[in-house]
């Protein structure tokens, strides 16, 4: 399993998050404290506390939903080579458990934060923290193993019609929900109550081993095969009916197809309405929208390696490089920025004031979108790394000098393009 | 028919990492032609098909369409290429594929032609069927649709025939017969001899990254299987 385990990681990849863990737990007290400071601000103790049970229970949504997807991702890459090299279904799940250690740190790190905010106390709170995502975990893959049969659909559609029924009726309201979230002192379940964490406890041997049986039981071929069960290709379809540019269109299509793309665009959307919602002040609302878009720009990377693996129409055709950078510019500014020009459309331009703000935000994320693809459509169908983007993002930052790294960008990736200097290397 | 279009190698040579892919090769073909590279595994076809596409960096000597390298951008919309190890944008149909083509490489002139390929490959009843979801023949098939698309003056199709079905070989024969008659130049490689026998007019055998036999298929009646015995000895 080692071995197999040190071929599944990638060396690079693995050196970046490690990075950005460290990084985070450096900052760990001061993204805590400014959260709480935010919160202290807008909210009441009791309604503070009440938003940040809810925020914790939509990450334990979200990590579900996301291991279900990366499950997939994982069964549809190597269930088969797995499968030639003998590895069991015990270590199989381990090995997914130990290549995507990011879902779970996220997990820990965001409901750590959150659970010091509402003045749990350390130890317990963790343990709590670490149960649930555990849980939350392998309830994704059960669902990931299912997700074949389209039981998933049938799933999300029963909730949402109950959830909307008892919204509509009545007999779900604000004062049950916030009742019942606030029922229970974080601490409590630890103390007096400890029978719900002892169920806690027991329920996670019980779904290991139901997950374990069922992994045995399905046909992984069958699920690598299939498209998943989400049926999200709407948005796609509907950019690729309405428009008839090229480039940025057929992007469009393929990110707005991947569900891994998909959740990180309305898990940053949700991010960002709240912050919009909570602070009063433009520069953190710019800055977090501006995170996003720097986050978002590794999916460029994504692009590019897409458009290396299936470089040849590119090489059939005699498209120039300023069209083809200018269309895949203007397809990544699209891609950073949508969702936050949408909500910020929807969120700021009621009071019709802030529209120079928004005038700054198109400029930057134009910018990051410019520079972003000027360096890696330079090297053309060189491999590149997530490594590489973050090197271009630092530069971004250089002042001045910035001008001159995109300009011998442009220059290198105009003679790259009249004349390739690079081979496509798998 | 000869319009005057060649495709030349002149002393090509590809090393990887001290090993020779090609040695010292040079071939000219001209227009009308179908020629096939033969040999077994690791001779050089693919290399040699990359090398006419312009995909690859050459260690010495030069290929040339018409006097213009074909590593250069003007020479690419001329080309039609279908590699052995193919890669689409698998999340996008099948129509949407020949779409975007269409649009990259003629600006959309093809459009009709579109429709057309799908009828004569087969694969109208899969037009809105994403790639990832298409069998390993419909993929070839589809790759030598793209290949094709567009009246291309160079065809390059690298084992064509694997996994592709019957009424699809027919098909293709049938194709590139009538690209050789507008005055293309069809480049093929493969394994299968009755195939390029039936198709070929020129067959170029390979070993060790150089010519050893260059055969006309016009003027004789050449038992292709024979001569593979004698030049790879059951190889």
């Amino acid at each position: 399993m080692r071995e197999t385990y040190f071929i599944l990681i990638k060396k690079k990849a693995e050196l970046t998050k490690g990075i950005v863990f460290l990084v985070l737990l450096i900052c760990y007290s001061y993204l805590g404290g400014v959260l709480d400071t935010v919160l202290t601000r807008r909210f009441s103790p009791f309604n503070r506390i009440y938003v940040c049970r809810l925020a914790f229970f939509a990450l334990l949504t979200g990590l579900t939903v996301w291991i279900c997807i990366r499950f997939l991702c994982y069964i549809k890459k190597n269930w088969e080579s797995l499968f030639l090299l003998g590895i069991t279904p015990v270590e199989c799940l381990l090995l997914f458990f130990l290549t995507n250690t990011e879902v779970l740190f996220l997990q820990l790190y965001l409901g750590a934060i959150l659970f010091r905010i509402q003045g749990a106390e350390g130890g317990a709170a963790l343990a709590l923290n670490v149960l649930w995502s555990l849980l939350s975990c392998l309830v994704g893959v059960m669902l990931g193993l299912k997700a074949h049969t389209g039981s998933l659909t049938v799933i999300g559609s029963v909730l949402g019609a109950g959830l909307a029924f008892l919204l509509g009726t009545g007999r779900l309201n604000y004062s049950m929900v916030s009742g019942w979230v606030m029922s229970e002192s974080i601490g409590g379940m630890f103390g007096e109550n400890y029978c719900f964490f002892v169920l806690l406890f027991l329920c996670l041997p019980i779904l290991w081993l139901l997950e374990l049986w069922m992994y045995q039981r399905a046909d992984l071929s069958v699920i690598a095969d299939s498209q998943y069960a989400f049926r999200t290709h709407w948005l796609g379809d509907l950019f690729h009916r309405l428009s008839r540019w090229c480039i940025w269109e057929k992007n469009y299509i393929w990110i707005y197809r991947n569900r891994e793309f998909l959740f990180w665009k309305l898990s940053a959307g949700v991010f960002f309405a709240l912050v919009c919602c909570l602070s009063e002040s433009f520069l953190a609302v710019f800055l977090t929208a501006y995170g996003i878009c720097l986050v978002t720009s590794f999916y460029l990377l994504e692009i590019y390696r897409f458009e290396r693996r299936n470089f040849l129409i590119y090489y059939m055709s005699d498209y120039s490089y300023p069209r083809l950078l200018r269309d895949e510019v203007w397809g990544g500014f699209w891609l950073l920025g949508d969702h936050i020009f949408l909500l910020f459309a929807l969120l700021r331009l009621r009071n019709g004031t802030q529209l120079f703000y928004l005038l700054l935000l198109v400029a930057v994320i134009f910018l990051l979108s410019v520079f972003v693809n000027g360096s890696l459509f330079a090297f053309y169908p060189k491999k590149q790394c997530a490594a590489d983007i973050c090197v271009t993002l630092l530069k971004l930052h250089l002042p001045v000098v910035q001008v001159w790294f995109l300009y011998q960008w442009i220059r290198q990736g105009k003679r790259n393009w009249e004349r390739l200097g690079y081979e496509y290397r798998a | 028919m000869n319009t005057g279009h060649e495709l030349s190698f002149e002393h090509v040579t590809k090393l990887y990492r001290g090993t020779y892919g090609i040695r010292d090769l040079s071939v000219k073909l001209t227009s009308g032609e179908i020629a096939a590279f033969i040999g077994p595994n690791g001779v050089g076809k693919t290399t040699l098909v990359k090398a006419a596409a312009g995909l690859l960096s050459v260690s010495g000597g030069s290929v040339s369409l018409w006097g213009r390298n074909t590593k250069e951008r003007s020479c690419r919309a001329e080309i039609g290429y279908m590699q052995s190890d193919m890669s689409f944008y698998e999340k996008m149909t099948v129509y949407e594929v020949l779409d975007f083509l269409n649009g990259v490489k003629f600006g959309g002139r093809y459009f009709a032609e579109i429709e057309s390929g799908l009828y004569r490959y087969h694969l109208h009843e899969q037009r809105n069927t994403r790639i990832n979801q298409l069998s390993l023949g419909m993929k070839r098939k589809l790759s030598i649709l793209m290949a094709l698309m567009g009246e291309p003056k160079l065809i390059l199709l690298d084992e064509p025939e694997s996994g592709v079905d019957t009424s699809g070989i027919i098909r293709l024969k049938a194709d590139l017969t009538a690209c050789a008659a507008r005055g293309a130049i069809v480049i093929l490689t493969g394994h299968v001899l009755d195939f390029l026998e039936k198709v070929c007019t020129r067959c170029i055998f390979l070993k060790d990254g150089r010519i050893v036999r260059d055969v006309s298929l016009k003027e004789k009646s050449v038992e292709l299987e024979a001569l593979y015995e004698e030049l790879y000895g059951g190889n």
